[in-house]
C-alpha cells in the first residue's frame, strides 16, 4: 500500500516541494536571525551573565566572581532606583493618556477632511522624523526662561513667565509635553489607517437604523478599532518607558534629579560608574517587567483574533 | 498559548517575590578592591621611530574654541614631524565615559588622552595611562621647560604618587568677573555704602558677594546707573544646572571656609555644620537673585546672561572665558568687564591636562606630539589666540600681555591665584582619590538638587555623603603624603589687590 502511495503521480513531488519550502522559509530568515543573534540575543545573555557577577570595569576587578543574586538584591533595595521607576511610569501614564486621546481626535478630524488631506498627513509626519536627541536640544532653548520663545509668547500674552526646565514642578511636565508633541502624530497616523481600513456596510446599517453619532462611535467604531488602539498603546507605552535621549539633551536628568527617568539612571550607572552588575541586573528587571505589561496588553486583543481566525 | 503566558507571569512573580524576601538587609557594597599595582614606567625611547607615513596620532580632546586652536597648530606639527595628527573633540559632558570605555575596552583608539583634574588619580590608579618621569629625563629641557609650568599646576594637575601622569594644555583656574563700571558708579557706590555699610567693591568674602547680588538685584522700573530698566537686571549669574559646574561654584564657597569634601579621614564632609552652611549661602542668598534659568544653566548660559547686560557679577568662574566675557563691552553701551580672584581665592584650581594612553600603539610618537603643543612655543601661540596657559613665561610676561587685553587680560588675576594656592600650599584631598571622577559626577547630581530645592539641603548632601562612602566602600583613600605626613589643607587669608587688573 504504501508503495501505491509512494508510486501515485505527484505525491514525491509534494514532498520535495515542501522539502524546498522550509528551506526556503529559512534562507530567508538567517540573515535577519544572525542580526537577532548578534545584536539582541548575545547582548542579552551576556547581560544575564554579567548580572550574576561582581563587574566593576574601572577597578583591579574587571569582571570578577559570581555572586548570586547580590545585584538584584541591591538593585531592588536601591531607593534611586525606585525613584527614577516612578518617575518613569509618571511620564509614560501622563504621555500615553494624552497621546492616545489627542491622536485618536486627530484621526477622527483628519478622516472627516475632504480637502488637504495629504499636506496635513505629511506635515504630521514631521515631529516623528526629528531626531529627537537635536529635537530635545531645540526645545531646551525654546524652553529657555530667559531667552526662551514660550515664555516670550507668554509675556507676550500679559501671563507669567515660567522656569520650564528649572522648576522641579515643572521639569517632568514639560517633557512630557514635548513627548505629546513629537508623538501624537503617531498615535494619529496609526489610527487614521486603522479608520480607513473599516469596512463601510455596518457604518451605513447603523446610519438606515438611525443610530446617532454617539452610538455608533460607542458600539461599532471603538470595539472595531481596539486591535488598532490596543496596539499602538503598547508601542507608545513600550517607547515612553524607554525614554532616554530626550532626556540627554533636554534636562540632562534635571534638575537635580527631577527628569531621571530609569534609562538615564540606567546609563549613569553603566557608562559614568562603570558598574555593569548593577546596570545589567536593573536592565534585565526592566526587561522582565516590560515583557510582562506587553503579554498582558496584547492578551485580549491576541484572543480576539484567535477567536477569529477559528470561526474562519 | 494563554496558560504559557500564564505560567511566565506566575513564575516570574514567584521569582520576585522570592528575591524581595531573600532581600532583607541589603547587601553592603562590594569591598574596595586594592589599587592595581603601580605600572612600571616604560624605558626611556629608544628604538628608531617608524616612517611617518605610517603613524596617526588620535588625541581625545575637549571641544571648543580650544580644539579648534589645537587643530591648526597641529597641522604645524604635522608638516614638521610628517605624521598624522587627528584631534578627536568631545563634549566635557562625555569626555570622561568616551575615554574610559576605550580605556577599559583596551582598544588603543586614543593615544592621547585629556583629563580633568578630578580623574587624574584614578586613571592612575588604573593603569590606564602611562606616568611620563622617564619621557621627560629622556627629553631636551628646553622642548618641555618643566620649571615653567606653574607650581599650582603641576601639584594639582600633573602629579600623583610622585610621578608625573600628564602635562597641561591650558588651565579652567576659577576667578570672578563684575561689571566694573557698575561698580564704579558714583550713585550705585553711595547707594550700596549707605545699605550695607561698607563700600562697593570685589567682593572679598562671599557674603559680601551675596550682599551684591541682593543690591544689584533690580525690577522694571528701578534704575541701574541712573538709567530706568525695562526688564529685570539680577544680581548674579550662577551654572546651577545638572552640569559639572555647579560644584565648581558651591566647592569653590566651601574650601574658602576651610570645609572639604572629603576630610582628611577620607570620610565625606558634607555634613559638617560650615559646609552646610556653604551650600545654603548658594542657595538662599545667591539664587534668589540670579536669573530663574540659573537651576539649568552652564558655564555658557552666564556668559550669554553677561552679554546680554542681565548680570551684575558671576560667583567663582572659569577664567579662561576672559575672550567671551570682555565682549560684553561691544554688546552693552557704557559697560566695562573686570576680571578678579573669587573670594578667598581657594576655588578650583587645575588644568585640563594631556596624557599618554597606556594602550597607545604610538606612546614614544604621542609624546612627541604631547611635549610639543604643551611646550613653550605652542603655548605661546595658544595664548595669543585667548588660551588660558599655565606657562609663568607668559603669564607674567608683561610685554606680551601689552595691548592684548581683550585676548589674554584674565592673565595677571589668573597668576594671583595660581600664586596663591601654591604659596598656601593648598590642594584638596579630592584631587588625590581614586574614585574622583565618579564622585565628580554624584556632585553634579546633588548640588543641582540642593540649588533647585528638589532636596533640603540636608537631604541632597546626606545623600552626596552616602554616595561617597558607597563609590569609595569606606573611608577614601587620599594618597598625598608627598605633601606631608599631617597635611591638611587649610585656607590662608587672602585680600585681592586690584592694581594687577588689566583694565578698559
Amino acid at each position: 500500500m504504501d508503495t501505491a502511495i509512494e508510486k501515485a503521480p505527484g505525491v514525491g513531488k509534494a514532498r520535495k516541494r515542501a522539502m524546498s519550502d522550509t528551506w526556503y522559509a529559512v534562507l530567508l530568515i538567517t540573515p535577519a536571525s544572525i542580526i537577532i543573534i548578534f545584536f539582541a540575543l548575545f547582548p542579552l545573555l551576556y547581560a544575564i551573565m554579567l548580572s550574576f557577577r561582581h563587574v566593576d570595569l574601572t577597578s583591579a576587578v574587571g569582571i570578577g566572581p559570581y555572586v548570586g543574586l547580590d545585584n538584584y538584591r541591591f538593585a531592588l533595595n536601591d531607593r534611586i532606583f525606585w525613584e527614577s521607576t516612578r518617575r518613569t511610569l509618571t511620564f509614560a501614564v501622563c504621555a500615553v493618556s494624552i497621546e492616545m486621546v489627542f491622536g485618536v481626535a486627530i484621526a477622527f478630524l483628519l478622516n472627516g477632511l475632504r480637502w488637504f488631506k495629504g499636506i496635513v498627513r505629511s506635515l504630521l509626519i514631521l515631529p516623528i522624523a526629528s531626531a529627537p536627541a537635536a529635537v530635545g536640544l531645540v526645545w531646551r532653548y525654546m524652553y529657555h526662561p530667559d531667552f526662551g520663545v514660550y515664555n516670550g509668547i507668554l509675556a507676550a500674552l500679559g501671563l507669567p513667565e515660567q522656569n520650564w526646565l528649572g522648576d522641579v514642578r515643572l521639569a517632568m511636565p514639560s517633557v512630557i509635553i514635548f513627548d505629546i508633541w513629537q508623538w501624537t502624530p503617531f498615535v494619529a497616523l496609526i489610527v487614521l489607517a486603522g479608520l480607513q481600513s473599516l469596512p463601510r456596510e455596518p457604518f451605513e446599517a447603523a446610519e438606515l437604523d438611525g443610530a446617532s453619532t454617539w452610538r455608533v462611535l460607542r458600539r461599532l467604531t471603538l470595539p472595531m478599532l481596539a486591535p488598532v488602539l490596543t496596539l499602538v498603546f503598547v508601542l507608545r507605552t513600550i517607547d515612553a518607558i524607554r525614554l532616554y535621549d530626550v532626556i540627554l539633551s533636554l534636562s540632562h536628568g534635571g534638575p537635580g534629579t527631577a527628569t531621571e527617568t530609569l534609562t538615564y539612571y540606567l546609563y549613569r550607572i553603566s557608562l559614568k560608574y562603570f558598574r555593569l552588575d548593577i546596570g545589567s541586573a536593573i536592565a534585565l528587571l526592566f526587561l522582565y517587567a516590560t515583557v510582562v505589561f506587553t503579554a498582558v496588553a496584547l492578551r485580549s486583543m491576541m484572543r480576539v483574533q484567535a477567536e477569529r481566525a477559528r470561526r474562519a | 498559548m494563554f496558560r504559557n503566558m500564564r505560567k511566565l507571569v506566575i513564575g516570574g512573580v514567584v521569582i520576585l517575590a522570592l528575591l524581595l524576601a531573600a532581600c532583607g538587609t541589603p547587601a553592603p557594597p562590594p569591598a574596595a578592591e586594592t589599587p592595581a599595582p603601580g605600572v612600571t614606567p616604560p624605558p626611556a625611547p629608544t628604538t628608531a621611530p617608524p616612517p611617518p607615513e605610517e603613524v596617526t596620532i588620535t588625541w581625545a580632546t575637549i571641544a571648543g574654541f580650544y580644539t579648534d586652536w589645537a587643530e591648526e597648530v597641529a597641522r604645524d606639527f604635522e608638516a614638521e614631524t610628517g605624521w598624522n595628527v587627528e584631534v578627536v573633540d568631545i563634549d566635557f559632558s562625555q569626555l570622561y565615559e568616551k575615554q574610559v570605555i576605550e580605556f577599559v575596552g583596551g582598544t588603543g583608539a586614543y593615544d592621547i588622552i585629556t583629563y580633568d583634574v578630578g580623574w587624574k588619580a584614578e586613571f592612575a590608579n588604573s593603569g590606564y595611562i602611562l606616568p611620563l618621569d622617564d619621557y621627560i629625563a629622556a627629553s631636551d629641557p628646553e622642548e618641555i621647560q618643566f620649571e615653567d609650568i606653574h607650581p599650582a599646576i603641576v601639584e594639582g594637575s600633573c602629579r600623583w604618587k610622585g610621578n608625573v601622569w600628564g602635562l597641561p594644555f591650558y588651565t579652567f583656574t576659577m576667578g570672578y568677573f563684575y561689571r566694573c563700571d557698575l561698580f564704579e558708579d558714583p550713585g550705585e557706590m553711595a547707594a550700596f555704602e549707605a545699605e550695607y555699610g561698607y563700600p562697593l567693591d570685589v567682593p572679598q568674602t562671599y557674603e559680601q558677594m551675596a550682599d551684591i547680588a541682593e543690591f544689584f538685584h533690580r525690577m522694571p522700573g528701578d534704575t541701574l546707573k541712573g538709567e530706568v530698566l525695562s526688564d529685570e537686571f539680577y544680581g548674579i549669574g550662577l551654572m546651577a544646572g545638572r552640569f559639572p559646574h555647579v560644584q565648581d561654584e558651591m566647592m569653590s564657597i566651601a574650601w574658602t571656609w576651610g570645609e572639604k569634601l572629603i576630610k582628611d579621614d577620607g570620610t565625606p564632609g558634607t555634613m559638617e555644620p560650615r559646609f552646610l552652611e556653604a551650600v545654603h549661602l548658594y542657595r538662599d542668598q545667591l539664587m534668589p537673585h540670579a536669573p530663574p534659568g540659573a537651576a539649568t544653566s552652564a558655564y555658557d548660559e552666564v556668559v550669554g546672561q553677561m552679554r546680554q547686560g542681565m548680570i551684575a557679577q558671576t560667583a567663582a568662574f572659569y577664567l579662561d572665558q576672559w575672550a567671551n566675557m570682555v565682549k560684553t563691552e561691544d554688546e552693552v553701551p557704557g559697560s566695562e568687564i573686570c576680571a578678579a580672584t573669587s573670594p578667598g581665592a581657594h576655588t578650583w584650581v587645575g588644568a585640563l591636562t594631556l596624557a599618554i594612553n597606556a594602550g597607545s600603539k604610538h606612546p614614544d610618537q604621542a609624546w612627541e606630539f604631547l611635549k610639543w603643543i604643551t611646550g613653550p612655543e605652542a603655548q605661546r601661540k595658544f595664548a595669543e589666540g585667548g588660551g588660558s596657559t599655565c606657562r609663568l613665561s607668559i603669564l607674567t610676561d608683561q610685554e606680551f600681555l601689552e595691548g592684548r587685553r581683550l585676548a589674554v587680560g584674565h592673565f595677571p588675576v589668573l597668576n594671583e591665584v595660581l600664586d596663591h594656592e601654591a604659596e598656601c600650599n593648598f590642594y584638596p584631598n579630592y584631587y588625590y582619590v581614586p574614585q574622583g571622577g565618579k564622585i565628580y559626577d554624584e556632585e553634579t547630581t546633588y548640588f543641582s538638587a540642593a540649588a533647585s530645592g528638589e532636596y533640603s539641603v540636608e537631604e541632597a548632601m546626606q545623600k552626596l555623603a552616602d554616595a561617597i562612602e558607597m563609590h569609595c566602600a569606606g573611608p577614601c583613600e587620599i594618597p598625598n603624603d608627598h605633601l606631608g605626613a599631617d597635611y591638611s589643607p587649610v585656607p590662608c587669608p587672602y585680600t585681592f589687590d586690584k592694581s594687577v587688573q588689566m583694565r578698559k
